[in-house]
C-alpha cells in the first residue's frame, strides 16, 4: 500500500485513525497498541500477506533476545554472546533474502559453477526493520533500554508510517513514546501539523518528483540501450535524478513524519535540505539522516571512529560507506557508489586536516567558500548517482563516460533555446563549437531542472516551514536557515486554504501511483 | 503555544477536510462520466455491439487496443489481417472480398508482432498477414517498445484512473460542454461511439478494426491538430524517440524479425511485409540528415533477404500519393493505404489479388484522390474533408489531377 494511493488515503487511513481515536478515548494503552499493531500488519500484508509472518517472527525473536540481554546485564560475557547471536541471525536473514542471489552469482563467476537458489522474493522493508532491531539489541546490551514491554516494542517496530522506508527509528526514538504513562492520543494540533506535513509530502511526491522522472528516465533508458550519452545529457540526467530522488525520498519522509504526528508520535528527522550541504560530511548529516546516524553509532564508533589515528579513521570511513552502499542493494553499482562516497568523505577529512595545519579558521567560512563548497558537494553527489540509478554496470559506465566527456562535449540545442541563444547555433558551429540536438533530452528538461534546483537550494524545507510546532525529533532550526517568517506554518485560514488546495490537486493528479524510489531498498 | 493554536487548529482541520471531501465527490462525477462514455465496457461486449450496430470505439482510460483487436479477431475469424503499429490503421475491410481485421496498434515492436501472431494463430489461422514494418522497430529505440504482455480489457475499474477526466479537462483534451453532455447521458455524436476518445474526438475503430479520424479530417473536433508536419519534423531534427539517429540495424531487433518470419513460415502463414510511407516532406528531411538514418537504407536491402514478399513504400511519390493524403507526419491516410494495397494486389507473387474488391478500390482511388479519408456510408454523406494539416490542399475536388499516377515498385 503506497502512501500516495487512494486505497491508503481514503480506505486505510480514516478507519485506522478513527479506531485509534476511540481506543485512546475509551480503551487502554494496551488496546491502543494492539490497534496500531493490527493496522500496521494489515498495511504491511497488503503487499504480500505471507511475509507478515516473517515480520512477526522477527519482532518476537528480537524482543525475546532483547529481554534476555537485559536480564543478563550483570553477566557481560553472556549478554555479549546473546547480542552476537542476535546480530548474526538478523544479518543472516537479511543476507538470505537480499544478498543470497548476488553472492551466488559471484560464486558462480569465480568457480564457473551453476549454483541456482531459485527466485527469492525480497520481503518489503526488511532492510529497515532489521537495522531497527539490531539497534535495539545493541542498545539493550549497552543498558539503554529500560522499561519496555512487548506491546510498546512491537507497536514501535511495526508502526506503519516508518515501516516500509523509514525513517529508521531506534529504541530511544519511539518505544518511550509508546510506553509512557499517558499514551499517544488524537489532538487537533497534532492532526493539523501531521496532515499538513502529509499533504506537503504528497505534493512533493506527486507533483514534483514524479514529474521529473519523465525527463530523467529516457536518458537512463537510452544509456541502458547502449546509446552514447553526451556530456550535457549525462549531467542533466544525473542532476535530474539526484533532485528527483531527493524530492521523492524526502517526500516519503515528510509523509511518514506527518502520519506519525497524526497519531501523536514524533519520528526522527530524515532530511534537512541536503542540497544545501557545504561539504560531503555535511551532506551525510543532512541526507538520510537516520541511516547516517545508524552507521555512525553502530558501525563507525564500534570500529574505533577517529580515535585510532588518521589512517584507521579513513579505513573505517571506507568500510562503513561500502556497507551503506551494499545496504541499498545487492549490486556492484551500489557498492561502488558507497565506496566513492567513502572516498569523498576521506578527501573531505583530509582537506580539513590540511586547512587546519595551514592555520585556517574553519569556523568562519566566507560566502564564496560556502557556495563553492556547496556546488562541489552537489556535483560530486549528483555525479556518483549515475551508479545509484543505473540498472547495471554497463549502463553506469556509459553514463560515467558521458559525465567526464568521453562521449563528446557538444552543446545542446535545447540549452541554447533555454538561454534564448538558438539563433547563434550556426555561428557557434562556425567557430568550431558543436551544437547538436540531444535525442534523449525531452522538451523542457533544462527549464524544469532550474526551477527544481531553485526550490532545493533557496526554499526552506518542510521541517523548517513547520518548525514552530516541532514536527519531528532532533530537529533544530539553525538561525540562518529557513527563517522566512511568512513561510513558517501556523494553523491559519490562509494556510488551511493553501494546504487544502495542494492536497486536492495532489490527490486528483495522483493518477497512476509511482512507487517511492526507496521502496526497493 | 499549543493551547494558543488548539482552537484555530480545529478550524484549520475543518477547512482541510472540506477540500479533501471534494475529492470523493469529484471522483463520483468522473465515474459517472466514464461509465456514460462506455469506458467500463469489456472489449468483448464492445465488439459484439459494434458488429451489430457499427459505431466507433476508442478508450481514453486504458490502452485496450491490444485486447480489443484480439476480441475482434476472435469474433470475425478473418482470412486477412493488417498488423503493425498505428501506421497501418487505414487499411479497411471494405476493400476486401473476404473477412478482414485490422490489428494495427496491437504490435509496437517486432517481438510484440510475433506475440500477436502467436496469439491469433492459437485462435484461428489467417491466410495472409499484411505486416507494416516501422523502421524504428529495427533500431535501438525499438527495444524500448517491447510490450510487457499485460493488456487491460477495458472492463476493469481502477481507482487510480478515477481522476483522469480532471487531467483531460485541465489539458483541454475534452471540453466542459462535452463533459457535461456525457455526464447527463446525452449522445453528442451523430453516430454511436464508445470510449471517451471516440465520444469526444470522434475518432475510433470501426467494426473492421481500422481507425476513422472524423474529428480531425472532417473538422468535428474543436481542438486544432498540429499544423503541417511540424511535430514530426521537430522529432527528426532533434533525433528524438522513434526518430533517434541510428546508423546500423540493431542485431537484437534483427533477430526478432528473423524469429517472427520463421514462426510465420512454420505456421504456413503468408506474410507480406512493407515499409510504410512518410509524407514526401518528411522523407526529404530524413534524407537531408546525412548518415543519421543510414539504417533505413540498410533495411531496404536486408529485409527482402528474409521476407520474400516485401514492398518499399517509404516514399509516397513513388506510387502517386501526396502529402495531402496523410493524416500527419507519421500516419498515411486511407487513400495512400489503398494505393499500397493496389500495388501489392497487382503483384501476382503476393497472392492478394483474389481477395481484393478491385472495382471498389479503383473507384475509391479515382474519386478520393488527394484526400485522407473516405467517410463511412452509414454515418451519412454530410461530412466534408477539410485541409486539416493546413498544407493548402484542395480537398473540394473529388479527383485531383495528376494524383492518380501509380508506380508499381515492389522491392522484392
Amino acid at each position: 500500500m503506497l502512501f500516495n494511493s487512494y486505497i491508503f488515503i481514503f480506505m486505510f487511513l480514516p478507519p485506522t485513525l478513527l479506531g485509534f481515536y476511540f481506543m485512546g478515548r475509551f480503551g487502554s494503552q494496551t488496546a491502543l497498541s494492539l490497534w496500531l499493531i493490527a493496522a500496521s500488519l494489515l498495511f504491511y500484508s497488503w503487499w504480500n500477506p505471507p511475509y507478515v509472518v516473517l515480520l512477526i517472527l522477527s519482532v518476537l525473536f528480537n524482543f525475546g533476545l532483547g529481554a534476555l540481554i537485559t536480564k543478563a546485564a550483570a553477566r557481560p560475557t553472556r549478554s555479549k554472546l546473546i547480542l552476537t547471536f542476535g546480530i548474526f541471525c538478523n544479518v543472516a536473514l537479511l543476507a538470505y533474502y537480499k544478498y543470497a542471489g548476488f553472492l551466488v552469482n559471484i560464486f558462480n563467476e569465480i568457480s564457473r559453477e551453476h549454483l541456482d537458489l531459485g527466485k527469492i522474493f525480497l520481503p518489503l522493508a526488511i532492510s529497515f526493520f532489521t537495522l531497527q532491531q539490531i539497534s535495539f539489541l545493541v542498545d539493550a546490551y549497552r543498558g539503554k533500554t529500560s522499561k519496555f514491554n512487548f506491546l510498546s516494542y512491537a507497536a514501535s517496530v511495526t508502526f506503519f508510517p516508518h515501516l516500509i522506508a523509514g525513517p529508521i527509528v531506534r529504541y530511544r526514538d519511539l518505544v518511550p513514546q509508546f510506553s509512557q504513562s499517558s499514551p499517544p492520543t488524537v489532538n487537533a494540533l497534532d492532526l493539523a501539523v501531521g496532515f499538513t506535513l502529509f499533504c506537503l509530502g504528497l505534493f512533493k511526491k506527486v507533483i514534483l518528483a514524479d514529474h521529473l522522472a519523465k525527463f530523467v528516465d529516457p536518458v537512463f533508458a537510452g544509456a541502458s540501450a547502449g546509446t552514447p550519452v553526451s556530456f550535457l545529457e549525462a549531467w542533466s540526467a544525473n542532476i535530474g535524478f539526484f533532485v528527483q530522488i531527493y524530492f521523492d525520498f524526502s517526500a516519503y519522509s515528510d509523509m511518514a513524519i506527518g502520519l506519525g504526528r497524526i497519531f501523536g508520535i514524533r519520528l526522527p528527522v530524515n532530511f534537512n535540505s541536503p542540497l544545501k550541504s557545504v561539504n560531503i560530511m555535511d551532506f551525510w548529516r543532512r541526507w538520510h539522516i537516520t541511516l547516517s546516524e545508524f552507521a555512525r553509532d553502530y558501525l563507525y564508533f564500534p570500529l574505533g571512529g577517529s580515535r585510532k589515528g588518521v589512517p584507521r579513521q579513513y579505513l573505517n570511513l571506507m568500510i562503513i560507506m561500502t556497507i551503506v552502499g551494499l545496504w541499498h542493494g545487492p549490486a556492484w553499482t551500489f557498492i561502488l557508489w558507497g565506496m566513492l562516497h567513502g572516498l569523498f568523505l576521506i578527501t573531505n577529512h583530509f582537506w580539513l586536516l590540511l586547512r587546519r595545519s595551514w592555520g585556517h579558521d574553519l569556523s568562519r567560512p566566507t560566502v564564496w567558500g560556502t557556495w563553492l563548497g556547496r556546488i562541489i558537494t552537489f556535483l560530486c553527489a549528483a555525479g556518483v548517482n549515475a551508479l545509484f540509478r543505473a540498472d547495471n554496470m554497463t549502463t553506469a559506465i556509459n553514463m560515467l563516460k558521458g559525465l567526464v566527456g568521453l562521449n563528446g562535449f557538444a552543446l545542446s540545442l535545447e540549452s541554447l533555446k533555454l538561454l534564448g541563444l538558438e539563433n547563434f547555433a550556426s555561428s557557434l558551429t562556425g567557430w568550431g563549437i558543436q551544437v547538436v540536438a540531444m535525442p534523449l533530452v525531452k522538451g523542457y528538461f533544462f527549464d524544469t531542472l532550474l526551477v527544481y534546483l531553485f526550490i532545493a537550494f533557496f526554499f526552506p524545507n518542510t521541517q523548517e516551514i513547520m518548525s514552530r510546532f516541532e514536527p519531528c525529533l532532533d530537529f533544530q532550526l539553525k538561525e540562518h536557515e529557513g527563517t522566512w517568517p511568512w513561510l513558517r506554518w501556523k494553523p491559519t485560514l490562509a494556510w488551511a486554504g493553501l494546504t487544502g488546495f495542494v492536497a486536492l490537486i495532489s490527490v486528483m493528479l495522483m493518477g497512476r501511483p509511482n512507487p517511492f524510489l526507496y521502496f526497493q531498498f | 503555544m499549543s493551547d494558543q493554536y488548539l482552537k484555530t487548529a480545529r478550524t484549520y482541520l475543518w477547512i482541510l477536510g472540506l477540500f479533501l471531501a471534494l475529492a470523493p465527490i469529484i471522483g463520483l462525477v468522473n465515474y459517472t462520466f466514464l461509465r456514460n462514455s462506455g469506458e467500463f465496457e469489456p472489449v468483448d461486449k464492445v465488439v459484439k455491439l459494434q458488429l451489430q450496430n457499427g459505431g466507433l470505439y476508442f478508450s481514453a482510460l486504458n490502452n485496450t487496443i491490444h485486447a480489443y483487436k484480439l476480441a475482434l479477431y476472435r469474433a470475425v475469424k478473418p482470412k486477412i489481417v493488417a498488423l503493425g503499429s498505428s501506421r497501418v490503421w487505414q487499411f479497411r475491410g471494405r476493400y476486401f472480398t473476404v473477412p478482414f481485421v485490422n490489428l494495427g496498434g496491437a504490435a509496437q515492436s517486432l517481438n510484440e508482432a510475433e506475440l500477436v501472431l502467436r496469439k491469433i494463430t492459437a485462435i484461428h489461422k489467417p491466410e495472409i498477414v499484411l505486416l507494416n514494418l516501422d523502421p524504428w522497430w529495427f533500431g535501438n529505440f525499438g527495444g524500448s517498445l517491447i510490450g510487457n504482455g499485460q493488456y487491460p480489457n477495458g472492463s476493469e475499474f481502477r481507482l487510480d484512473l478515477l481522476f483522469l477526466p480532471c487531467e483531460w479537462l485541465l489539458d483541454r483534451k475534452i471540453s466542459i460542454r462535452n463533459f457535461c453532455q456525457t455526464l447527463a447521458g446525452r449522445e453528442q455524436n451523430p453516430f454511436p461511439s464508445m470510449g471517451v476518445f471516440a465520444a469526444v474526438n470522434r475518432e475510433g475503430f470501426y467494426q473492421d478494426g481500422s481507425l476513422y479520424n472524423y474529428g480531425r479530417v472532417f473538422g468535428l473536433f474543436r481542438k486544432k491538430g498540429v499544423p503541417k508536419f511540424s511535430s514530426t519534423e521537430h522529432q527528426i531534427r532533434s533525433g528524438q524517440e522513434i526518430f533517434s539517429y541510428e546508423r546500423t540495424i540493431n542485431p537484437k531487433r534483427w533477430a526478432d524479425f528473423v524469429s517472427l518470419m520463421k514462426y510465420a513460415k512454420a505456421q504456413n502463414i503468408r506474410i507480406i511485409t512493407f515499409l510504410g510511407p512518410f509524407p514526401a516532406k518528411i522523407v526529404d528531411l530524413m534524407a537531408s540528415m546525412g548518415e543519421n538514418y543510414a539504417y533505413i537504407d540498410e533495411l531496404k536491402v536486408t529485409i527482402p533477404e528474409v521476407s520474400p514478399h516485401n514492398y518499399d513504400f517509404l516514399d509516397p511519390r513513388e506510387f502517386g500519393s501526396s502529402d495531402c493524403e496523410f493524416l500527419d507526419g507519421l500516419h498515411p491516410g486511407e487513400i495512400t493505404s489503398l494505393r499500397m494495397l493496389r500495388i501489392m494486389g497487382r503483384d501476382p507473387a503476393s497472392g492478394l489479388s483474389p481477395y481484393l474488391d478491385w472495382p471498389q478500390i479503383e473507384m475509391t482511388i479515382s474519386q478520393y484522390s488527394g484526400k485522407a479519408m473516405v467517410p463511412v456510408h452509414s454515418f451519412g454523406p454530410q461530412y466534408k474533408e477539410i485541409d486539416f494539416l493546413e498544407l493548402g490542399c484542395n480537398k473540394k475536388c473529388a479527383d485531383k489531377p495528376g494524383s492518380l499516377k501509380t508506380s508499381r515498385r515492389p522491392s522484392s
